[in-house]
């Protein structure tokens, strides 16, 4: 029995040295970002949603993942507001493309944050990107980026967009709502991500995990490009399980001209794609749309030219596949030729994601030092 | 028996990759690393508890985290200049920028080169400054910037929304420290920098 006392002790103070193997994790992990909600994809219709419980004197900010399908007929419109605050006491300033048409606007004293693009029409999908930042003893302020409304093929409008919220309390509860009863149909679904502070938890030494950390950003795949190629694909994907990804390329070109563009499961059918786009070209503003075609993630213009591009991707299928990307396009030494803002969508809305492919226009024009990375969210065993 | 008792704890705790762990409660605190097929991780959090000049974070390894996620936000104390992000110490005229800016009913686009990679535009007392950047760190060609701001809330109002994508234009050195500087005593208590790091 000694022996035994020994031998945990043994393994009590010198596990820090060891790497623990472990297969999942379904716990949180300090200094992680890792979902704390997930609404799953809504079985019915909601006109609001409230997500209590929420400390963030401690958390300090957090990242929402939204894809809203609209049931509520025509101009529905989606808000978001903290800790029930329905006063006048929101900003906000965006700046949007909608077809050929830039767009600002600032306004204060506002009952809450008006997140749409424009208002959704029926069955219309909204796909946003927002990062509240609820230090405390501050004002919150939020920052979107908005790829909605979506039909078929056609994307209606991008947002930049930052808001703030004139209120220095603890935030602890954030409230999803809408003008239109049941506006957020069938489909829907909002996910909360937060950062772990330190906490007295299970302490361990290194700790090897060979499966998925539950709830985290988790990398599927990066690639070195060593020889040019012409496309690179990602097989093995299970979309439907993944829910998002999130997929980030920075091209060296060795062509002259050089679009990357993102597709999936092979489909390169330009019909089945669709983009609404903000960019700026030294001194010029523009957007536009286009409702059969890809943008691409990146653009280089000469060989060697480089160009860096991000997109995030709600995956799951059962309704169009929308996505929001930012990318600097044509760079050399310290020049920048364009920054681009785009929502786009790809209108399968019933095959899983299995293949991302991104394809380059000219043979082998996906040069060295290409490096590309592909990343998915991945929830609870069996979420899904 | 107690032997065999020891070697299977031994192998619960070091050798069995079928093993989950889910607490009952509280987080799971690793002091030392963490080994996935890739997650990102917080690498260092600092929060100004009185006004500062510049705050650097040294110790990194680019070429070995590859990418870098910079999450600020800064309170401006006097006002007057940029607070800028730089590379290893590096106020050269190495930096390049194209942004996509809106403020109030105007959007404007701008390229131009400077000194470092502006997180805040001219900053503006007690104004405070929200920012996301993503790095693109390996050496081997032009590090890439991918930042959207927020700039010069103040009650109410926010001034400008801003995508702000930028390049350092080294191609040969190991980031090695990220820096964060603005004019003296500019950047005040409640400024907070967050840099997250890839891991694999």
């Amino acid at each position: 029995m000694k022996r035994l006392i020994m031998i945990l002790a043994f393994l009590c103070i010198a596990l820090p040295a060891f790497a623990m193997r472990v297969g999942d994790v379904d716990g949180n992990i300090d200094g992680m970002s890792q979902v704390i909600y997930d609404s799953g994809e809504l079985a019915s219709a909601l006109t609001n949603l409230t997500i209590s419980g929420l400390n963030s004197d401690d958390d300090g900010a957090y990242e929402i993942f939204m894809r809203i399908k609209s049931d509520g007929g025509t101009q529905a419109s989606y808000y978001v507001y903290f800790n029930g605050d329905y006063g006048s006491n929101y900003g906000y300033q965006y700046m949007r493309g909608e077809n050929a048409v830039t767009e600002a606007k600032r306004e204060g004293a506002q009952s809450r944050m008006r997140i749409e693009s424009q208002p959704l029409t029926t069955s219309g999908v909204m796909f946003t990107h927002m990062i509240v930042n609820a230090a405390a003893n501050l004002s919150k302020t939020a920052m979107v980026s908005v790829c909605g409304n979506v039909i078929n093929t056609k994307v209606a409008g991008i947002d930049k967009q930052g808001f703030v919220w004139n209120n220095t309390d603890e935030l602890t509860s954030i409230t999803f709502g809408t003008n239109v009863a049941d506006a957020y149909g069938i489909g829907s679904r909002i996910i909360i991500m937060k950062k772990n502070e330190s906490d007295i938890g299970m302490r361990y030494g290194d700790l090897s995990v060979n499966g998925n950390i539950s709830g985290s950003w988790t990398l599927v795949t990066e690639q070195d490009i060593d020889t040019a190629v012409t496309n690179l694909t990602i097989s093995g994907l299970s979309g439907d399980e993944d829910i998002l990804y999130r997929l980030s390329a920075n091209l060296s070109s060795n062509a002259v001209t050089e679009t990357v563009r993102i597709r999936f499961n092979g489909d390169n059918n330009n019909a089945n794609y669709g983009y609404q786009r903000l960019s700026g070209s030294n001194a010029s503003v523009a957007a536009a749309r286009d409702a059969a075609n890809v943008l691409g993630l990146c653009y280089a213009d000469s060989i060697n030219s480089q160009s860096f591009g991000v997109a995030y991707i709600y995956a799951k299928s059962g309704y169009v596949r929308s996505y929001v990307q930012e990318s600097l396009w044509e760079i050399s030494g310290t020049t920048i030729n364009s920054v681009e803002l785009a929502g786009q969508v790809w209108n399968n809305t019933a095959d899983e994601i299995t293949s991302i492919t991104l394809g380059g226009s000219d043979a082998n024009g996906i040069g060295v030092n290409t490096h590309i990375e592909l990343w998915k969210l991945r929830l609870a065993e069996g979420d899904t | 028996m107690i032997k065999r008792m020891a070697f299977i704890i031994l192998f619960l705790v070091m050798g069995s990759s079928a093993f989950a762990i889910s607490p009952l409660s509280g987080n799971i605190d690793i002091v030392g690393d963490l080994t996935t097929n890739g997650h990102w991780r917080l690498l260092t959090e600092s929060t100004v508890s009185s006004a500062i000049t510049s705050l650097t974070i040294s110790g990194l390894n680019g070429n070995f985290d590859e990418m870098y996620k910079v999450s600020c936000r800064l309170v401006s104390d006097t006002g007057g200049a940029d607070i800028m992000m730089r590379f290893n110490g590096d106020s050269g005229s190495n930096y390049g920028y194209q942004y996509l800016l809106g403020s109030n009913t105007s959007i404007t686009a701008v390229r131009g080169t400077a000194n470092g990679i502006s997180l805040t535009g001219t900053t503006v007392a007690d104004n405070t400054y929200y920012s996301e950047s993503i790095i693109y760190a390996e050496s081997g060609a032009t590090r890439t910037v991918l930042s959207s701001e927020i700039r010069h809330i103040a009650g109410m109002t926010i001034n400008s929304i801003i995508l702000f994508p930028s390049v350092w234009n080294n191609t040969v050195d190991n980031i090695t420290s990220i820096g964060f500087s603005g004019i003296a005593n500019d950047l005040s208590a409640g400024s907070n920098i967050q840099i997250w790091r890839k891991r694999t």
